[in-house]
């Protein structure tokens, strides 16, 4: 599979990324925090094009300090998979009360969560 | 930054971020509330840690995009299209009395008594036709009197409102006060009373539909006086206004023991109370003036002459039932005094019962100003237009004040309002993006997973 344009150039995975990674999650984490939709979009074009690297390249997995890492990152992604949870509900919730306004809503998206 | 600080970071983002959906459900949930004002959040970056790294934002404050200047502005707009509104309708039921074309007013039956004269004129011994006199002077009485009792009623009417509107406005009060003590209480503490501000907002624009103010801020609260500084809420003291009636039988308005009557302007309160002592009292101080002074002007005519029989002349008009030199009550009492047609005074004073100059003296006095320096027509047109002018007016500032008052609150949803549409905007890019990020999260969280799963040892852990 070819990489995504913004990783091109990118070489093959390293510690680094990894950083990147976490960087991605707290960016979108503040961007749902302060309710910029564009910041958060990006965010998570960058969270998307990084695990697809990732993905493509399994040796990420063998470099020193992978585990620390990984384990901060898995924690701050359950933070951010919380948040999102809560954002969906509240934003539903704010839907539900436009709607019940007689405001129109042109459509709802449908978001699953794993587990 | 460490895993610790990491996760700091995260909670308070967690924290931060609920209390900003918060204030956006609270938005949007009050969008159509009465006196509520749009709320932000304002977020300050958190303290760093030791090391100097950050910990994330911290919610500093929650603020309302109150515009004080801007509500003074709309309040004084409420409290004059109210006015104005109030002065137009309560002045309505009379406005039909004073219509040219109604044949029971009082243009109309003054007319019709002049005609009967000029009839009797062509043969003035003929008893019906003199019937036919007495009839029309009897209409005449009657239209005084119906008029002078429906602008009496009318006063009434606006008096019992006066009494109305001071219960309301003193229910107000009370919750001013009340409201206002809790903010000073919550400013003191250094807490939050955003919502206490929003109810004392929509108070305030409630009271301003009762009544004019004045408001003065100070560090114990909100004072609010009448136009000459009569205190009516000082911090979270009210002073209620009191009803006594006046020696017309009327309620003026007292505060703390002082009439303030005369101070209250604008609002329903103030409308009611214009109507009633400005506008219908003048009208009733016209319109006794002009019955009085019709009257008198065909008695003493009426007197000069004499009558079928050949008798002097007595009063055609019942003297009007008033101190001598005032016409005070003449229009309610007036009433016709001679019990037969033969009593008319055709004749001038000796004259044969054929004779007619006398009644020719009487039919003049249509074309002369025996009325407030006017003919009887021309009185009965400039109280037409007194009362038609007035109402005019009111209408007239009810619709340009209103129309400021639009533009005010036009104004004031700009910076105080919710918008539905950015915020049904934001909630549509937010449902779409949160697609994406569920199954990041969830690739994430498979990724670091495998890592962790294969038991890998972690020399930098």
């Amino acid at each position: 599979m070819k990489p995504p344009a913004a990783l091109a150039n990118v070489p093959p995975a390293e510690s680094s990324e990894l950083d990147a990674l976490l960087c991605a999650i707290s960016e979108a984490i503040e961007a749902l925090m302060v309710w910029n939709v564009t910041a958060f979009q990006a965010a998570i074009e960058r969270q998307s094009a990084i695990c697809q690297h990732l993905t493509l390249n399994p040796e990420w997995r063998q470099l020193p300090g992978t585990v620390a890492t990984a384990r901060k990152i898995q924690e701050l992604n359950r933070v951010y998979d919380r948040l999102l949870r809560h954002s969906v509900h509240w934003t539903r919730t704010l839907q539900s009360i436009l709607q019940a306004g007689g405001h129109t809503l042109h459509g709802r998206a449908s978001v699953h969560f794993r587990g | 930054m460490g895993l610790t600080a990491d996760l700091n970071v995260s909670v308070q983002s967690l924290l931060a971020s609920t209390e900003s959906m918060d204030v956006t459900t609270t938005n949007i949930a009050n969008q159509n509330t009465p006196g509520y004002a749009r709320r932000t959040v304002v977020l300050e970056e958190a303290a760093p840690v030791d090391d100097g790294s950050s910990t994330g934002v911290d919610v500093k404050a929650i603020q309302s995009m109150r515009d004080n200047v801007l509500d003074l502005s709309v309040n004084a707009a409420t409290a004059q299209q109210n006015l104005s509104s109030t002065v137009s309708s309560s002045l309505s039921p009379v406005q039909s009395l004073f219509a040219d074309t109604a044949s029971d007013s009082i243009g109309s039956t003054i007319d019709a008594f002049f005609s009967s004269l000029q009839q009797l004129s062509t043969s003035p011994a003929d008893s019906s036709l003199r019937s036919s006199v007495l009839t029309a002077a009897g209409n005449v009485a009657s239209a005084f009197q119906s008029t002078a009792s429906v602008i009496t009623q009318t006063q009434q009417q606006a008096d019992q409102s006066v009494v109305q509107e001071t219960a309301q406005a003193n229910s107000l009060l009370q919750q001013i006060a009340a409201t206002n003590g809790e903010i000073t209480t919550a400013q003191n503490l250094g807490q939050s009373c955003n919502s206490d501000q929003d109810q004392l907002s929509s108070l305030l624009t409630q009271l301003s539909a009762i009544m004019g103010y004045n408001t003065v801020n100070s560090s114990d609260g909100l004072t609010l006086t009448t136009s000459d500084g009569t205190p009516l809420v000082v911090g979270s003291k009210a002073y209620p206004l009191t009803d006594q009636l006046n020696s017309s039988g009327f309620n003026d308005v007292y505060a703390g023991g002082t009439d303030i009557t005369s101070t209250i302007q604008g609002g329903n309160l103030g409308g009611y109370l214009q109507s009633r002592d400005q506008t219908l009292a003048n009208m009733g101080t016209q319109l006794d003036q002009f019955a009085f002074q019709f009257a008198q002007a065909v008695n003493t005519v009426q007197t000069a002459g004499s009558d079928a029989n050949g008798n002097a002349g007595v009063a055609l008009f019942d003297p009007p039932n008033t101190t001598t030199g005032t016409a005070a009550g003449a229009a309610s009492s007036i009433s016709v005094a001679l019990t037969s047609g033969s009593q008319i005074a055709a004749a001038a004073s000796g004259g044969a019962s054929g004779d007619n100059s006398n009644l020719t003296n009487m039919i003049d006095l249509q074309n002369q100003s025996i009325t407030n320096g006017v003919t009887p027509d021309d009185a009965f047109s400039n109280l037409t237009f007194s009362i038609g002018n007035t109402i005019s007016q009111a209408n007239t500032a009810a619709t340009a004040t209103g129309n400021i008052l639009t533009q005010l609150q036009n104004q004031q949803s700009s910076v105080e309002g919710v918008s539905l549409d950015e915020e049904s905007s934001n909630l549509m890019l937010y449902e779409r993006s949160y697609q994406g990020a569920a199954k990041v999260i969830s690739t994430i969280d498979t990724l670091m997973g495998n890592v962790l799963d294969m038991g890998v040892t972690d020399p930098g852990y």
